[in-house]
């Protein structure tokens, strides 16, 4: 099972936890035997899982301060419109909250609707579609001031993955980078770039690779955004 | 239903917008998700940072946990893990702060010979040099990474034994110039005398 490939991270934690059935963990314990990376990980878990840091414990304020970040994405999500309440208005009033309700209903009919998977950076295994038969490579296009961007993406019809990669990201502070997946039918998937020294990689499985129409990411604030507020920074047509 | 199935139930209840079951997958995991960042950066108010961060992954991304990768616990261990050494990367004044701590705490941290600082070590390293003139960055590699003598320097890059000193001099004098390395990157690699 591990001869050639490494032990995923997960898979060592949960050797540590205790987590692994009995056959499973005859499989690491070989694979430790030879290999050295492996060991440097596994003994790297051990101190992290082992430390005990119990007179520092998160503060009260901590969950106080997620719960306010969720506040405010949510609060973006679902921008609230105010109707000004002049009498004469009743009608129009009605009419508007109609139409508000009807293209939120249709809007977030559009938003991530498509279930795939992920992985980021470090966690995006060795081998991937690059070198796999009938892989695309498009370049990725920098937008106006983004222009030291650089960066590919690669796509796998066959196999419904996609691999990006993109370098010179400047580093933000209290910003991310947002990506928007927009496929042919108009819906939209988003997720965050997960930078790295001004770099990022994303890989994504079980994607309707077939049903891109563009990729572009933009800047948004912290945490990310449901709709893009931010300037595009590069963009990859699939037209 | 077993306590494993129960906290899938809670991410896909997360996943479908309950802002109940994310309080209580909170509760169940922010001190273990707290100790391992603490344990990588050493410091209180950034741990309270990345468990920020991580936490509000989880409730955006919830629906990207796979059962198949492993447990609830490993995948929110290597999640933490890799944001806290995003921290490090990010903050140099942290990471140089932490790789003091460690060397001069060997006996407060037995057995903490821990690889993921040693690549970030050698990241801190390789983007000082990265800031230096190309021909002091080569003899310095020559000379510190490679072992090469001065002499076998000189011969490889075609320059009399007296430049390449001065290459290596200089080179060190500008990566004591880069004040947010002085202390670590210096003869005693952080280590009080």
């Amino acid at each position: 099972m591990m001869k050639s490939k490494h032990i995923p991270e997960e898979q060592l934690v949960d050797y540590l936890l205790g987590n692994i059935g009995e056959w499973d963990a005859k499989q690491i314990k070989a694979h430790l035997y030879h290999c050295k990376k492996c060991q440097y990980l596994l003994s790297d878990w051990q101190f992290l899982l082992s430390q005990d840091h119990k007179k520092f414990q998160p503060s009260q304020s901590m969950k106080d301060r997620i719960q306010h970040s969720i506040n405010q994405m949510e609060g973006k999500s679902f921008k609230r419109r105010t109707v000004i309440g002049k009498p004469g208005l009743l009608f129009a009033t009605i009419a508007c909250v109609f139409l508000i309700f009807y293209s939120v209903h249709s809007y977030y009919q559009d938003i991530n609707t498509r279930n795939y998977e992920i992985a980021e950076n470090d966690e995006i295994p060795p081998e991937t579609i690059q070198s796999a038969p009938h892989t695309q490579q498009i370049k990725v296009t920098p937008v106006s001031e983004f222009n030291q961007i650089n960066g590919y993406v690669w796509v796998n019809r066959n196999r419904n993955e996609m691999l990006l990669e993109v370098d010179g990201l400047e580093e933000l502070i209290n910003q991310d980078y947002q990506l928007w997946i927009i496929y042919m039918d108009n819906s939209i998937d988003h997720e965050i770039l997960p930078t790295q020294n001004g770099m990022t990689r994303m890989l994504f499985r079980d994607i309707d690779v077939d049903e891109f129409k563009k990729l572009k990411a933009s800047v948004e604030p912290r945490g990310g955004s449901i709709e893009q507020t931010g300037p595009d920074t590069f963009i990859v047509e699939f037209q | 239903m077993s306590n494993d199935q129960e906290n899938i139930q809670l991410l896909k209840d997360i996943a479908a917008g309950s802002r109940q079951a994310f309080d209580i997958f909170y509760e169940k995991y922010i001190s273990f998700v707290y100790q391992i960042a603490f344990s990588i950066v050493h410091n209180h108010a950034e741990a309270e940072d990345i468990c920020h961060d991580v936490f509000l992954e989880v409730y955006q991304k919830a629906r990207q946990y796979s059962e198949e990768k492993g447990s609830i616990k490993a995948w929110l261990a290597v999640k933490t893990k890799s944001r806290s050494l995003d921290r490090l990367r990010k903050n140099k004044p942290l990471l140089i702060h932490r790789l003091e701590n460690l060397s001069g705490s060997k006996k407060m941290e037995p057995g903490a010979d821990l690889q993921f600082l040693h690549s970030l070590e050698k990241h801190l390293i390789v983007e000082a040099l990265k800031a230096i003139p190309i021909e002091q960055r080569e003899a310095i590699i020559r000379s510190y990474y490679n072992g090469e003598t001065h002499n076998e320097i000189a011969m490889t890059m075609k320059k009399p034994l007296g430049s390449v000193k001065s290459l290596i001099r200089y080179g060190l004098n500008n990566l004591r110039k880069q004040k947010a390395l002085m202390q670590w990157v210096g003869i005693d690699r952080g280590e009080k005398k």
